[in-house]
């Protein structure tokens, strides 16, 4: 159990990661995401580049969709147990295919 | 998996169809014999022994796409399709949605493969690398994967709470092979045309890898391993990093393939830097899969299907590996259009994904028909012709890439450049035939299994108490 002082103590080194992380990732991101609206805009290159980079968006974007429902929905609590109920699940169609012969 | 539903069986039979996965592996390695056979063809062409020489119809250039076509469609896709129906309803405790459907699609995709073959045979193949499918066998082929998803996607579908790595990987693989598939064939023979077609091209022919074959191996490799071995994974945490990781790192790599080309160049550095990203990812994996192995390392020795699996897993490393190296521009200067990348592809789709499936093979055809192996030497042999054939073969060529770089680089005549690949030819023909012999081998010891089946009792085969 952790306490409310630990709990805050997590929360703020969280934020402190975040502001750390974020920040920089997002403005990098962010400034080649214009230059490549600049690019397409501007150049002839542009078309070169937006077949390739739409697919990896589209795609991208449907994966992090499907990443945000799976982690709402508690896809990912108790991560190891799945590795434990398969390897029951199989024993059990094993037997049970054993008692068939 | 978590959690039961009304609808879900643990009777074996009612879940999976053993004709069907038996029907997938006749036909993926009848076609893996032809694929062969093409390859030791273009071998002999390269050294002016071709005997089908002069004949348009066996031309080499048409010989070399029934080759990868026949490896890529008729062997690793039939397989993997069988593996599916074995896999997924237990896995699920579901069946598929219609097994009438299953022996549909299984038809569907034979008429899809054989017509290939065909068209390519009679000079119809489409201008694009690993898609040379004539573009009027496309709708067809992009309708049997729309019939794949909707017959396996429902089992998947119905489970309830956290789901097993192998199903991730199998639910996203079903999206991205429909999505590639279209992408590569379509969207460059209608849409777009130049160096756009060109770079879509690159990420239809890396992420038919990555996003097809890649997923399916390593999700098929999750479930046998740890049921193999009778001992869970080692991490199932890190096995979804890997999922995720490529899930958002891969799609981004195909355009490697275009270095130095007009694409503009913060497309080809993402390639780069997403292609290292993906080899960070494939590191977790292999972590994780010796993570698994620890304690039971005999397992490599003893059991075959472990060791089949195990010898892909290195590979597979490497393979990365080299990628990772290879997509950096002062490499690819070398490397580009030389021996280097065959032998990086045999390293790959033979080394690593054949293998795993004579891994699969090799575990269940003695257990769907009862009985054990005819011969277990003859399976020796097999793995042994099969792993040092492809390790001679991957070696031997990847060498020959780099004599062959050098030699253009230094602005040698062509000729010179042939001369020197010439002995390394001929090894590739030794390998090849090794390889060759490999599976005749493993062909004649499933003839004599079948032969000299006889009713076991089934906890001798592959279920130990």
């Amino acid at each position: 159990m952790t306490t409310r002082s630990e709990q805050k103590a997590m929360r703020i080194i969280t934020a402190i990661l975040a502001v750390l992380i974020l920040i920089p990732s997002l403005y990098g991101f962010g400034s080649k995401l214009l230059e490549f609206i600049a690019l397409v805009r501007g150049d002839v290159d542009g078309v070169f580049a937006i077949s390739p980079v739409a697919n990896y968006l589209l795609a991208s974007a449907g994966f992090f969709c499907l990443l945000l429902w799976a982690t709402l929905n508690g896809m990912f609590h108790d991560i190891e147990a799945p590795k434990y109920d398969m390897l029951d699940q199989e024993e059990k169609l094993d037997q049970e295919e054993r008692q068939a012969v | 998996m978590s959690e039961a539903t009304e609808t879900q069986t643990h009777d074996h039979k009612d879940l999976v169809d053993e004709k069907i996965v038996m029907a997938y592996f006749f036909m993926a390695l009848t076609f893996m014999l032809v694929s062969m056979l093409g390859g030791l063809l273009m071998a002999g062409q390269l050294l002016r022994h071709n005997p089908l020489s002069g004949i348009e119809l066996f031309s080499p250039g048409r010989w070399r796409m029934i080759h990868t076509n026949a490896i890529a469609y008729g062997f690793l896709a039939n397989a993997f399709l069988g593996l599916l129906h074995w896999s997924i309803p237990r896995l699920t405790l579901h069946p598929v949605l219609d097994k009438r459907l299953s022996w549909l699609i299984f038809a569907a995709w034979q008429i899809v493969v054989l017509a290939t073959a065909a068209g390519l045979l009679f000079g119809q193949a489409q201008g694009l690398e690993w898609g040379e499918t004539p573009v009027w066998i496309d709708p067809v082929a992009q309708l049997g994967l729309l019939l794949v998803a909707i017959n396996f996607m429902p089992p998947i579908l119905k489970v309830k709470g956290p789901m097993y790595v192998t199903l991730w990987y199998f639910l996203a693989m079903f999206i991205w092979t429909f999505l590639t598939y279209a992408m590569g064939n379509f969207v460059p023979e209608y849409f777009v045309s130049g160096t756009s077609a060109g770079a879509v091209g690159g990420l239809f022919i890396h992420d038919l890898v990555g996003l097809f074959v890649t997923p399916l191996g390593w999700g098929l490799m999750y479930y046998f391993v740890p049921i193999i071995l009778k001992k869970p994974i080692w991490s199932h945490g890190l096995s979804l990093v890997g999922f995720w990781g490529l899930a958002f790192f891969y799609p981004l790599n195909g355009i490697h393939h275009f270095l130095y080309t007009p694409i503009p160049m913060f497309l080809q550095y993402g390639a780069i830097i997403s292609t290292i990203a993906v080899e960070m990812v494939v590191t977790t994996v292999i972590i994780n899969f010796f993570g698994t192995l620890w304690g039971r390392g005999r397992a490599v020795v003893e059991d075959l299907p472990i060791r089949w699996f195990y010898t892909g897993m290195v590979f597979y490393f490497l393979t990365c590996l080299q990628c990772a190296m290879q997509t950096t521009l002062t490499f690819q200067a070398l490397i580009h259009f030389t021996d280097w990348v065959v032998g990086h592809a045999h390293l790959v789709m033979y080394g690593v994904f054949s293998q795993w499936i004579f891994g699969m093979m090799t575990y269940l055809i003695p257990r769907i028909w009862k009985t054990e192996w005819y011969s277990r030497k003859a399976l020796e042999y097999h793995y042994w012709l099969s792993a040092a054939g492809v390790f001679i073969m991957a070696s031997d060529l990847i060498l020959c890439g780099l004599f062959q770089g050098w030699s253009w680089a230094s602005l040698q005549p062509w000729e010179h450049s042939i001369n020197v690949s010439f002995p390394f030819w001929v090894v590739r023909v030794f390998a090849g035939l090794a390889m060759f012999a490999g599976l005749l081998v493993f062909l004649w010891n499933i003839w004599m299994t079948w032969k000299t089946r006889e009713e076991v009792e089934l906890s001798n085969v592959a279920l130990p108490a």
